[in-house]
């Protein structure tokens, strides 16, 4: 029997995206995209009708997810011909309180926790254990009853680390893993995607900051074949960038993607007659300037007019302030220039 | 700097035209409309290029841009050829079609990349002078001013005064620009105004606020439902359960009952077959009437063999008489065996004959009762009835099955707790709480509660209003920066220009006014007559005189590396002609020190002086 699983996790669906608001509209956008990235994955699960989807926790977000998503997503599970096993992550957590627990999942859907450490498929010879997260503590401790049956493919669903010291909470060697015999370990939590030996972890299904370059998506197994496939998300790039004034004159040319999301940092010298260029025709561009002015006389408090003047005092202390208070300044420079240009200045404020 | 020539390939009205000016001063005739102020803007557009963005002015004037383009050829510019302190002879030259800028050194290598670059061009005249746009024209540019020429108003020069003395820019007064900051700050609104951006924000954002907690609440309230909703199917489920096992009790009591019935009635029939000895008489009886018959037969049997036995007596007896020793012996044993079994079964016969009575009288008696026996079987049989109807009504086809049944419906009600009992009545009642939940459940699917998006709205509110807060910061920091900026100009350049002027005005009033004073309240004082004055107490002439003197003083004060050249269009012409001719002196005095470009028109009637230096040029 030829017998396949998609692996994801970390979907966060519904998770609110702060950082994009600076462009009214996007995190909206965003949060469709990465929904519609899940569908995606549904709908090719439909297509492939693997045997199995492992979730590996982090389907939603707790606190943002409304009940009509859960319907939703749960409507789709149903009309999937594979079993869809499913982990709490630190999102979504097991609690009592939590869609897991009191929702009504279709009979395809297996939530694996505290109260329900593995399931069975007969059939298919596969047998899944899972440890999530529940808010409870202590979860791995489980991991030292389970007895593998060497009859069973037997899979691990886990939403933590491993061999990653810096990680927190559900951290587990590969040496004790190996010790259990798992023959697979289906990693969530961490977005970043790594694997090692038969402990794969796909991050998130999208990236979800600028934290998170690098390819993301889901692991496709057939359990004859020796290695997982990644199956990479049609997806906009998150990419930070540190270019130079002069670097930053190709920005458009090397990154023509005008979808991607774009953090750069501005770094080397600048006289103040460079100015930071606008990318206005891309969907996100951040441009986070840390450049050093080039080394100058202070501006003369001789100067010859007011204007002239009140610019120079200005700019002085521009150049021996951090930057929120240069964007004030910078205002303040323009708000009084304007104001002794004699300009309607109640007609600047508008939202 | 000094202005050595004008190259014009086209500007306004001049195409392909050359200009040559000196040092010293340089008097530029022309009639009105001959060119003067194009040949000034000229120079104006080359050392600082044409103000960008400049739009229709509300009095219908044009931009210079589109003012100046000629006509009658596509040539848009030209060049000044000009020397300088600091870079000697150099070649400006500028294309105003394609807004590009070359500058060549005496060498006639281009030296442009060593100037300051910006979008609008206007970094060279900066680069060279050391003034940029604003001042150079509020300085060293006394152009056909329009408020000169046409507004008359002392008030209105006054003010410029006041201006200059605030600011060192006759056009900007700041008293204005922080007023209407001011006023600006205002405007946006604080927490005592009312309706205002700032108020609007924070009213909204305190809607908003509510909304998304509102969202919270009822996320929460989906989540509490469904573990409601898992509670009562719990619960239902339970109260089935005891339910059932509360019928199935009852079912095995009935049954038990109908056992006990069953019994009761077998019990009767039981008693009463014993006592009539019922089954067994009746096997008696038949059994009986079976021996009757038995005898019966054997009785005939019996007489039969008594005849064979009389018979077979008679033959051997006759036998033993007739035959001889020891046949005859044998015959003789014969004829007493005969004998004896024919007294056997004589007795037997009898025995039977006996018994055949005995059982006949029995038979006799037994048929009498069997009369009472069919009232007896009667109640056996109603008995037996009872105890079928309650097999139909148990529904079961004999006693071992029920039983069975009794068995299957046995049911251990221990673990039914009083109160459990007590809630079993809701199971109805509990159906319908289910149905009220799942209603509002359902409600919930239906609802589109973005609470993500909610928040996200919150934050762009607040940072709406942290936008508002960094804005009156801003305000704040540009009246601070105003003030500061107008306290260097009394501190340090007001005393400088209030020396100068009063140098210069002494001269063109040929010592009339001494002592003018622009005071740190701006009030413009005169010591003449020993009074102080306030500045729209002065004659309109005064004024102008002023006015000129203070402009120079101002361009004078200023600390530059390259003398600029100062640019005079018509600017004497509301003098009267004795203050005219004294301010033209006065001028010519400046003019060894400064180049000066003096536009007037030849209807001008004073004759100029001249000197080694001064050098006419015909406009036309």
């Amino acid at each position: 029997m030829n017998i396949s699983f998609f692996h994801l996790a970390d979907i966060h669906l519904d998770s609110p995206y702060h950082f994009l608001a600076k462009k009214r509209g996007l995190p909206l956008k965003r949060r469709d995209e990465v929904y519609s990235c899940f569908l995606d994955v549904l709908l090719k699960a439909k297509r492939e009708e693997p045997n199995f989807i492992f979730i590996c926790g982090d389907l939603y977000e707790h606190n943002y997810t409304p009940l009509k998503r859960i319907k939703e997503i749960n409507g789709l599970f149903e009309s999937i011909n594979s079993q869809i096993v499913l982990i709490a992550g630190n999102h979504d957590p097991l609690a009592k309180n939590s869609y897991y627990a009191s929702f009504d999942w279709a009979s395809n859907v297996h939530i694996l926790g505290r109260h329900k450490s593995y399931v069975s498929f007969e059939e298919e010879k596969v047998r899944v254990y899972g440890i999530g997260y529940d808010t409870g503590g202590g979860q791995l401790e489980v991991l030292e009853s389970f007895r593998i049956d060497p009859t069973y493919y037997n899979i691990l669903l886990l939403h933590g680390d491993v061999d990653l010291s810096i990680s927190t909470y559900n951290q587990v060697s590969s040496n004790k893993l190996e010790k259990i015999a798992f023959d697979y370990v289906a990693l969530g939590h961490n977005h970043r995607m790594y694997k090692k030996d038969n402990v794969y972890n796909p991050g998130s299904l999208c990236a979800l900051s600028f934290d998170q370059e690098g390819d993301h998506g889901y692991f496709k197994k057939n359990l004859e074949d020796q290695k997982a496939e990644f199956v990479k998300s049609d997806d906009r790039k998150f990419i930070n960038l540190t270019l130079s004034l002069e670097e930053i004159k190709e920005f458009e040319k090397q990154y023509p993607s005008t979808r991607d999301f774009y953090r750069i940092t501005l770094k080397g010298l600048r006289d103040d007659k460079q100015e930071v260029p606008e990318f206005s025709h891309y969907d996100f561009v951040e441009i986070i300037d840390e450049t050093i002015e080039k080394k100058k006389e202070a501006y003369k408090n001789e100067a010859f007019g007011l204007k002239e003047l009140f610019e120079n005092l200005i700019k002085n202390k521009l150049d021996s302030t951090n930057s929120e208070e240069k964007e004030i300044l910078n205002r303040a420079l323009d708000l009084g220039k304007r104001a002794l240009d004699k300009e309607n200045l109640e007609e600047l404020w508008k939202f | 700097m000094e202005i050595l020539s004008a190259h014009i390939f086209g500007y306004g009205k001049f195409i392909d035209k050359t200009f040559d000016f000196h040092e010293g001063m340089n008097l530029l005739i022309g009639p009105n409309e001959g060119g003067k102020t194009t040949l000034m803007s000229f120079i104006k557009a080359i050392l600082y290029g044409h103000k960008k963005n400049e739009r229709e002015g509300k009095d219908g004037s044009i931009p210079e841009y589109r003012k100046y383009k000629p006509w009658y050829t596509d040539q848009y510019g030209g060049y000044l050829i000009v020397q300088t302190e600091k870079w000697g002879l150099l070649r400006i030259e500028r294309d105003f079609e394609n807004k590009s800028i070359q500058i060549f050194d005496q060498e006639n290598q281009e030296i442009s990349y060593k100037f300051s670059f910006d979008k609008s061009l206007d970094l060279v005249g900066e680069d060279l002078l050391g003034l940029d746009l604003d001042t150079f024209i509020n300085t060293a540019f006394i152009g056909q001013d329009k408020s000169i020429v046409n507004y008359e108003s002392k008030a209105e020069l006054a003010q410029k005064l006041i201006n200059i003395g605030e600011s060192g820019q006759e056009d900007i007064s700041i008293t204005d620009a922080i007023n209407a900051l001011k006023k600006y700050d205002t405007s946006l609104g604080n927490t005592r105004t009312k309706a205002r951006p700032f108020n609007l924000k924070e009213e909204e954002l305190s809607r908003e606020k509510q909304e998304l907690e509102r969202m919270r609440q009822e996320n929460l309230k989906a989540y509490e439902y469904l573990e409601e909703k898992r509670k009562l199917e719990k619960k239902i489920e339970k109260a089935k359960t005891n339910l059932q096992k509360e019928q199935s009790h009852k079912i095995y009591e009935e049954t038990s009952k109908s056992i006990e019935k069953v019994h009761e009635y077998k019990n009767k029939i039981d008693n009463l077959k014993k006592e009539k000895i019922l089954e067994n008489w009746d096997n008696e009886a038949s059994f009986k009437r079976q021996d009757k018959q038995d005898i019966h037969k054997g009785l005939k049997i019996a007489k039969i063999v008594l005849f064979l036995f009389t018979i077979l007596a008679g033959v051997f007896i006759i036998l033993s008489y007739s035959l001889p020793m020891p046949d005859k012996w044998l015959f003789v044993s014969l004829f007493l065996v005969s004998l004896t079994g024919y007294i056997f079964v004589l007795l037997k016969k009898k025995s039977l004959k006996d018994k055949y009575r005995y059982k006949g009288r029995k038979i006799e008696k037994k048929e009498i009762d069997e009369q009472d026996n069919l009232a007896f079987l009667e109640i056996v049989g109603h008995y037996e009835d009872l105890i079928e109807d309650i097999l139909l009504k148990e529904d079961v086809a004999d006693i071992e099955s029920l039983y069975e049944k009794q068995s299957f419906y046995e049911t251990d009600l221990k673990d039914l707790s009083l109160k459990e009992k007590e809630n079993e009545k809701s199971l109805d009642s509990l159906k319908q709480d289910l149905a009220v939940i799942n209603a509002a459940i359902n409600r919930f699917y239906e609802e589109n509660l973005s609470i993500a998006e909610q928040e996200e709205k919150v934050s762009e509110i607040e940072e709406d209003i942290n936008a508002i807060l960094k804005e009156q910061e801003a305000i704040k920091q540009a009246i601070k920066g105003l003030e500061e900026a107008a306290n260097i100009i009394k501190r340090e350049r007001l005393p400088k220009i209030n020396i100068l002027l009063n140098k210069y005005l002494s001269k063109i009033t040929s010592g009339k006014y001494k002592g003018i004073k622009i005071g740190k309240d701006l009030s413009l004082s005169n010591e003449y007559e020993n009074k102080i004055r306030k500045i729209d107490s002065f004659s309109q002439g005064t004024l102008r005189q002023v006015y000129l003197s203070f402009r120079l003083a101002c361009l004078e004060s200023l600390d530059l590396n390259e003398r600029v050249p100062l640019f005079l269009d018509e600017a004497l012409v509301y003098f009267d002609k004795e203050r005219r001719s004294r301010a033209y002196e006065f001028l010519l005095d400046l003019s060894k020190t400064r180049q000066i470009f003096f536009f007037a028109t030849d209807k001008d009637d004073f004759n100029y002086k001249k000197e080694a230096t001064t050098s006419i040029i015909a406009i036309e």
